[in-house]
């Protein structure tokens, strides 16, 4: 700690202060900025002070859900964390986080600091601070008016585990992640080819647009070829080898078998085969997705060294985050919200929904800079499946009518696509057309998550147990 | 009567919501009682030129592009003879730049196209990215989204697809964007381009149905939600 270090923290805190008496939104980036400016290794100081060092939890889909568990594990298994919670994931954010932590006098008292980083972000960070380990969770291609190509993201996080040789968390059933860092320690988490519910036949036959899953290709790192599936979860998920040379999915160490998927949550067995020990997990989200965000959190855990007993208590407690699968109570009605910004996720939450016999839908689409600016990734996504669902489909957001044609073209009746643009009104209709014993979807892109979160305060929520 | 689609390298060129394209000739076609076959045409996969009405070729990242190039100069010369039976086409984004003569990248061997379109694309070195509205010669008007970097430069052989109104089009310079040269359509506009520019799909329809069943009259459709739609991204900026 420096001189220079204890002012910024003093006046980064005091910048937080300021904002949140003036309430002036969450203020989660500004305090950072400041701090940044009058010490500009303060991230470096603070983070340097965590006991046991700083786990980074990056990729496109599962961030936060990914860290939300892997928070609850490592509380349940009795560390203490610094957590930017609130998802500020890049470099200000983190610092903002960081300050917010300390003491007046810039000290740190944490066992670890649990960073979700933003995959652009993670060699900045990288450079400032020793990361202990990084989990990836998926690439999934997302918001390429943002980064140019998926290649492209592929090769920051690359440096940025590179950069502290960084032992790695990676998804083996993701080609994309499996190629990054082969030099460094890996640890490789997967699921179980049992749920598969796709044989490879169908993934090559593309002629029927109705079932057509939201498959990516991928192509080997080694020779350029294809890669095929032996069985095949969403995205480019799955059990994968190269379709010319022997390059092919690492067997991994932490599994899921076993898995059975509700309206309300999973249940799934967790294996890690290096001790050769299972356990039996109840999830309390519901979707694949979340089983794969388990196995992340799971995987990371162990490699820390916590127990699998510990890490099935810390998953089972998980407590949802704001828009991550997160059951509330609206005006009476049951309410559940999910995120979606890229084909590969919004494709699996239709999923959900339609798994859900009760489901009525909101579909809220912005398309502001954080969204990504290109709403093409709209007809990439299997929407058809929401034909099943009962009575209305709302569609929000700045591009209310883009979702609306979309639906029109999924194949739902015009008559039951109602156009309501402003998210408020969106929402109040919706609950008033869900009854008590059915549940609201929302489905709203991150800048419509963000706004739905202030709306959902207005409205004086109230919890809906567990 | 029946529409049959040649979808062209489905599985390699479809990051950029290009599908969209296809379900909206699909449903579009359909919902005048239009028979629908969709044909993916995967690398060395024979198309025969006597069979399809509309060939489509989507965009996809560079990576995609040299396997595509390689494939689709095998093919050059059946594809110039479904161009002469009438087959109508269109191409976004990479499918375009390879219907010209070549691309030149920034470094490395040039990449050569099929000549079906008067142009030629080099590498720029900037990413052209944000929404699009063109002007098209009848004034009607096409909405998108364009994300790319190689510039687009045309023949005295071919016209434009419409004059930029909001955005970059073929290079960010002359003011052209896509091109069009009889039923053959080259454009960077993905969005998905077709859904929100009814008109434009149902040309294409009708272009394409008119190889084998000469001059088509498609039935009116209910376009309110398409309309709405459009008319909210004339004002979009870019
Ligand atoms: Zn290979």
């Amino acid at each position: 700690m420096t001189s220079n270090d204890r002012v910024a923290v003093a006046v980064g805190k005091m910048a937080a202060r300021t904002i949140r008496m003036l309430g002036a939104g969450l203020g989660s980036n500004l305090p950072g900025r400041v701090a940044r400016k009058l010490a500009p290794d303060v991230l470096s100081h603070l983070a340097g002070q965590s006991k046991k060092g700083v786990i980074a939890v990056t990729g496109t889909n599962g961030k936060s859900t990914t860290s939300g568990l892997l928070s609850s594990v490592l509380k349940t298994a009795g560390f203490t964390l610094i957590h930017n919670r609130q998802g500020a994931n890049l470099v200000t954010g983190i610092t903002a986080t960081l300050v917010d932590a300390a003491s007046w006098d810039g000290h740190i008292n944490t066992d670890y600091c649990l960073f979700e980083i933003d995959e652009a972000a993670l060699p900045l960070v990288a450079r400032e601070t020793t990361l202990s380990v990084v989990v990836v969770t998926n690439l999934f291609r997302d918001q390429l008016d943002r980064f140019g190509e998926l290649d492209t993201t592929a090769r920051l996080i690359e440096k940025g585990i590179s950069i502290c040789k960084s032992p790695a968390v990676l998804n083996a059933d993701d080609p994309n992640v499996c190629q990054l860092v082969p030099d460094n320690t890996r640890l490789f988490f997967g699921m179980d080819a049992g749920y598969c519910e796709v044989d490879s036949q169908r993934i090559t036959d593309e002629s029927n647009l109705d079932c057509s899953q939201s498959m990516e290709l991928s192509y080997c790192l080694k020779c350029g070829a294809e890669i095929v599936y032996d069985c095949f979860f969403y995205g480019q998920l799955g059990h994968w080898r190269c379709s010319s040379c022997d390059y092919k999915r690492p067997d991994p160490t932490i599994v899921a078998t076993h898995i059975q998927l509700n309206a309300t949550g999973s249940r799934f067995k967790l294996t890690d085969k290096r001790q050769n020990l299972s356990v039996e997990v109840k999830l309390p989200i519901p979707g694949l997705f979340n089983v794969y965000n388990a196995l992340a959190a799971a995987a990371c855990a162990v490699k820390l060294g916590v127990t699998l007993e510990s890490v099935k208590q810390g998953l089972q407690n998980y407590s949802t985050l704001f828009g991550r699968s997160e059951k509330i109570s609206l005006l009476g009605k049951p309410v559940l919200i999910q995120l979606i910004k890229n084909p590969a996720g919004a494709s699996q939450t239709v999923k959900a929904v339609v798994e859900d016999s009760t489901a009525r839908v909101l579909i809220a689409i912005n398309d502001n800079l954080a969204d990504g600016r290109d709403i093409s990734w709209l007809w990439d996504a299997d929407f058809e499946p929401l034909r099943a669902v009962k009575g209305t489909v709302i569609v929000s957001g700045l591009r209310a009518d883009d979702m609306a044609v979309r639906m029109k073209y999924a194949g739902i009746e015009p008559e039951r696509i109602v156009c309501v643009p402003k998210l408020e009104r969106a929402l109040r209709q919706a609950l008033n057309d869900t009854t008590p014993d059915e549940t609201l979807w929302v489905l709203p892109t991150y800048t419509c998550l963000l706004e739905l979160q202030k709306i959902v305060k207005s409205m004086g929520q109230s919890l809906a147990g567990t | 009567m029946e529409l049959r689609i040649a979808h062209l390298y489905a599985r390699f060129l479809n990051i950029y919501g290009d599908r969209g394209n296809i379900i909206a000739l699909t449903q579009r076609a359909k919902w005048r009682n239009i028979e629908v076959t969709v044909s993916p045409i995967g690398l060395d996969q024979e198309a025969d030129p006597e069979y399809f009405d509309l060939y489509f070729i989507g965009g996809g990242q560079d990576k995609q592009q040299q396997i595509i190039a390689q494939d689709l100069v095998k093919r050059a010369k059946q594809l110039k003879t479904a161009v002469d039976n009438g087959a109508a086409f269109l191409t976004i984004c990479g499918g375009y730049q390879l219907l010209g003569h070549y691309y030149k990248p920034h470094e490395g061997e040039e990449l050569k196209g099929i000549s079906l379109i008067d142009a030629y694309t080099v590498a720029g070195n900037r990413r052209m990215i944000g929404n699009v509205l063109i002007r098209r010669s009848d004034e009607s008007t096409l909405v998108g989204f364009e994300n790319h970097s190689g510039k687009t430069y045309l023949g005295k052989d071919v016209q434009p697809l419409g004059k930029v109104v909001v955005g970059n089009g073929n290079n960010g310079e002359d003011g052209g964007e896509g091109a069009q040269s009889g039923k053959v359509y080259g454009t960077y506009l993905h969005g998905s381009l077709l859904p929100k520019n009814p008109q434009f799909c149902d040309q294409l329809i009708s272009q394409a149905l008119s190889r084998r069943y000469g001059d088509v009259q498609l039935d009116a459709l209910d376009d309110a939600l398409e309309n709405q739609a459009h008319k909210r991204a004339l004002s979009l900026p870019a």
